[in-house]
Order: structure tokens, then C-alpha cells, then sequence
């Protein structure tokens, strides 16, 4: 198939390419580790106290992290193991990189992260994910200093229309992306549906039966539970298929 | 808090924080381009601008407002070093925010603290170093499990549902949509499905660089409205 261009995409000088940004995290998870120790040791921390910090931040995250490889195993067939592993590990959340990657194969004219891809379209893909983050990055790095000063220019510090405005952002681009395969039909919409449903029973059992630990667990299931939806519903009556997804 | 322990944290803490903190986002921000650079300098590949444009435009009509709230909202709770190791490390609401929230709850600092801020880095460098485990863990079962070549090509069910990522994807963030902030939803999604279904009856897709960047700014305006009316608040918004 058109496989070639994957031979690229798991080449060696991929994976050095992709390794480097992950040793620069470590460098700095290290340095601030080392910082922390010295300075927190200064003010009257205790040592247990603080591997006490490191011990509960490490626990909490194992469980969502095994979420995050949901997206690593959808995104690897079509760009490769380095690519995907160095996004994922370092720089974005599962739902970003699904939706930079999808929006940069469908500019290039496919349906979506789905489509056939070839050496092209992938290399559209890397730089549009890569480029994406770049602004935040940069706010980051230039702005954290002055965070106080960029909080009163941007919204006159109030916090609540921050939140609200930071959702309002997300959810006006997430509108067009929910109707899209919803008019669509065939697997697209039971997909749709499947994941949308699973999702409101999902946020029922965590909120009505206090699950929380549920919470980290709620996107994953749901993707899973809309794919498996059109699969089934494929297997069993035959609605949908693949030629649907690449009209 | 005796005038020389804050002179303690902000020699011992803050400046070498933000030094580290800088230099290595900047290396970071360079390491980005690297798989770029090498598809362009060793295999002769360059993007193609126009679809590149395309898929920017509307990743960058969220992420840009997106990438410069979500330091600002979240760096009472991260604190100093957090903030620097989350943004890049990515997954902030979901997975950092809590785990320094954990993190000082469990060592029982009080926020806004020296001692909170350094038991938060702490927390989400633990947190950091559990994700890379994990990532490389994973990684590694995934290799080892030839489930993918055998159901690509086979048009069967199992191929099917690996098509729909997206849709589940989104199918799932509409639920969470209408979960919590069904008001700020209906105007988005309102606008999208009708565009959606021009779209269909004219026989073809409408970009979505050309109707994101309006209903991302539509529903910015509209959130504005009715934050100001009160229909809305922030609190538990994201």
C-alpha cells in the first residue's frame, strides 16, 4: 500500500530527531528537582516532605498516562513510532494531536488522520503539529516572569471570564468538528453518537456516584466506546464501512 | 513569613527556576523543528504551503487563545516550576493541575506559599517522570503486538472502528460540551451543524479553515454576552 514513506517515518535519523526534545525535558525535570531540594531544605521542608511531593505527583499521573497510549496506538499507524511517541510524551494532550493531525490531512484533501497517507501529506502533518504548539511555547518561555502583568492586560484579572473565554475558544473550534461527521452519516455518525452517549453516562456515574477516579479514564473509554460502536454496527447489520469514511 | 526566608526562596528558588525554566524551553522550542528539519535536509521533504496554512489556521484559531489563557488561569495552582514543566510536557488540565493540587494537599502546604510552590514543581516532576515511564512502557508492549498490520487493508469491522477516532473523538467532546457548559455549546454547535448541512446539500465539504476562525470568535463573543449577563460563570468551567 502506500506504506513507503513510513519506512521514513520509523527511520533512524526520525527517532534522533524526535529523542532530542525528550532529553531537554529530563535535563529540566532534573535541574528543578535539584533546585527544589536545596531551596526547600532553606525554608524548613523536610526532606521525607518532599519526596512525599514527588511520590504523590508520580501515582497520580501513572493512570492517565496509560490513557494518553490510546492515542499513541491510533496515531502510529499513520506517522510512524517516533513521531507520535515524542508528541505524546513531551508536548501535547490526545485530543490536540488527534485534532492538528486530522486538520492537516484534511487540508492536504483527505477525510481525516485516516485517509491514505504518503510522504507528503505526512510531512504536512509534522509541521502543522509542530507549528500549532509553537505560540504557547512561547508565552511560556517569554511570559512566565511577568505572568501577573500579561494576566491584567489580557482579561483586567478576572479569572472567571478567563475560564470562560478559554472554553468558549475550544468549544467554538470543537462546533464545527462535532457536525462535520455527524451530516455525514453512516460509521462517522454512530461513531459520533456512541462516543457523545458514552460520555453523558460516563459524566453521570462520575458525578451521581462520585467516581472520580472515572474521570481520567472518561475520554479514552468514550473513544473507545464510539469506535467499537461502528465496528459492531458494521459486523452486525452492515451499516456503514470504510468506503463511507473515503467518499 | 519572616522577611529573609522570602529572600532564602527568591534566591535559592525563584532565579534559578526561571533561569532553568527559560533556557530550556527555548532548547525545547528548537528540538521541535528537529523531525521537520530532518524530513526537509535529509529526505529533500518540505510542506506544502497552502495546506499548511490550511491546517494552521485553524489549529492556531484555539490554540492561540488557548496557549496564552491557559498559563495565566493555571499558574496559581501549578506555581513557578510547574508552569514551566507542564507546558511543555503538554496534558495540563488533565493530568498537571491535579497532580499538584495532590501534591500539596498531601504534604498539607497552603497555597500561595514558598513551601506550597516547591512541593507543587516537586509533584509534577514526579508526574513527569511517571508519563515518560509509562510512554516508554507502552511503547514498547505496542511494538509488540502485531495487531496493526494485519487489520490494515482488511475492510473488516475492527478497520472500521479505527476509522472513527475522530468522530468518537468528537462525539465524546460534544458529551462533555453538554455535560458541563451546555450554554456556551449551543451557539457553536448550532452554527456548525447548519453549516455542516449547507455544506452537504451544496454536494461538498466546507473547509474547516474557512468556518473555524468566525465560530471561534462568534462564540467567544457570545460567551462575553452572556458572562456578562450572568448565564455563565467560571467557576468549574474547565
Amino acid at each position: 500500500m502506500e506504506g513507503n514513506y513510513l519506512e521514513i517515518a520509523n527511520s533512524p535519523g526520525m527517532w534522533i530527531a524526535c529523542s532530542f526534545i525528550i532529553v531537554v525535558v529530563l535535563v529540566q525535570v532534573i535541574r528543578l528537582i535539584m533546585i527544589s531540594f536545596k531551596a526547600g531544605e532553606a525554608i524548613g521542608l523536610s526532606r521525607a516532605q518532599m519526596l512525599k511531593a514527588v511520590r504523590s505527583g508520580f501515582t497520580t499521573a501513572v493512570v492517565p498516562a496509560i490513557a494518553i497510549l490510546l492515542g499513541l496506538a491510533i496515531l502510529i499507524p499513520r506517522l510512524g513510532v517516533p513521531f507520535p511517541w515524542m508528541r505524546l510524551s513531551v508536548l501535547g494532550s490526545v485530543t490536540y494531536e488527534l485534532i492538528a493531525a486530522g486538520e492537516a490531512a484534511k487540508a492536504m484533501g483527505l477525510e481525516g488522520i485516516t485517509g491514505a497517507f504518503n510522504e507528503q501529506i505526512f510531512t504536512n502533518v509534522v509541521w502543522t503539529m509542530s507549528l500549532g504548539v509553537l505560540f504557547g511555547l512561547l508565552v511560556v518561555a517569554l511570559f512566565t516572569p511577568r505572568i501577573k502583568w500579561l494576566k491584567e492586560k489580557v482579561a483586567g484579572d478576572d479569572e472567571g471570564w478567563m475560564k470562560v473565554m478559554t472554553a468558549a475558544a475550544f468549544f467554538g473550534a470543537v462546533g464545527y468538528m462535532v457536525a462535520e461527521p455527524a451530516v455525514k452519516g453512516g460509521s462517522s455518525l454512530i461513531a459520533l453518537l456512541a462516543g457523545f452517549f458514552a460520555m453523558i453516562v460516563l459524566g453521570i456515574v462520575i458525578t451521581a456516584g462520585k467516581q472520580n477516579w472515572l474521570k481520567e479514564w472518561a475520554l479514552a473509554l468514550a473513544i473507545i466506546g464510539g469506535m467499537a460502536a461502528a465496528g459492531f454496527a458494521f459486523h452486525l447489520f452492515g451499516i456503514g464501512g470504510i468506503e463511507n469514511v473515503g467518499k | 513569613m519572616s522577611v529573609n526566608k522570602e529572600q532564602i526562596f527568591q534566591e535559592k528558588f525563584v532565579v534559578p527556576v526561571h533561569r532553568t525554566g527559560r533556557t530550556t524551553m527555548f532548547m525545547a522550542i528548537v528540538c521541535l523543528f528537529l523531525p521537520g528539519l530532518y524530513l526537509y535536509i535529509v529526505h529533500g521533504l518540505a510542506p506544502t504551503i497552502g495546506p499548511l496554512i490550511g491546517g494552521l489556521v485553524v489549529v492556531w484559531s484555539f490554540m492561540i487563545i488557548m496557549g496564552l489563557l491557559e498559563p495565566i488561569v493555571y499558574y496559581p495552582i501549578l506555581g513557578l516550576g510547574g508552569t514551566y514543566m507542564s507546558f511543555l510536557v503538554g496534558n495540563v488540565l488533565n493530568l498537571r493541575v491535579p497532580v499538584s493540587a495532590t501534591a500539596q494537599q498531601v504534604v498539607g502546604t497552603e497555597e500561595g506559599t514558598p513551601e506550597a510552590e516547591i512541593v507543587s514543581t516537586l509533584g509534577i516532576a514526579g508526574s513527569l517522570i511517571a508519563s515518560e515511564i509509562v510512554m516508554i512502557g507502552g511503547l514498547v508492549l505496542l511494538l509488540n503486538i502485531p495487531y496493526l498490520k494485519e487489520i490494515q487493508g482488511s475492510g473488516g469491522a475492527v478497520e472500521v472502528a479505527l476509522d472513527q477516532v475522530l468522530p468518537a473523538l468528537f462525539g465524546a467532546l460534544g458529551g462533555i460540551f453538554l455535560f458541563k457548559v451546555p450554554k456556551l455549546g449551543i451557539v457553536p454547535l448550532g452554527l456548525g451543524f447548519l453549516i455542516a448541512f449547507i455544506g452537504l446539500k451544496l454536494g461538498k465539504t466546507i473547509p474547516s479553515s474557512i468556518v473555524i476562525p468566525p465560530l471561534v470568535i462568534i462564540s467567544v463573543v457570545t460567551a462575553r454576552i452572556m458572562y456578562k449577563r450572568g448565564w455563565v460563570k467560571g467557576e468549574g468551567m474547565m
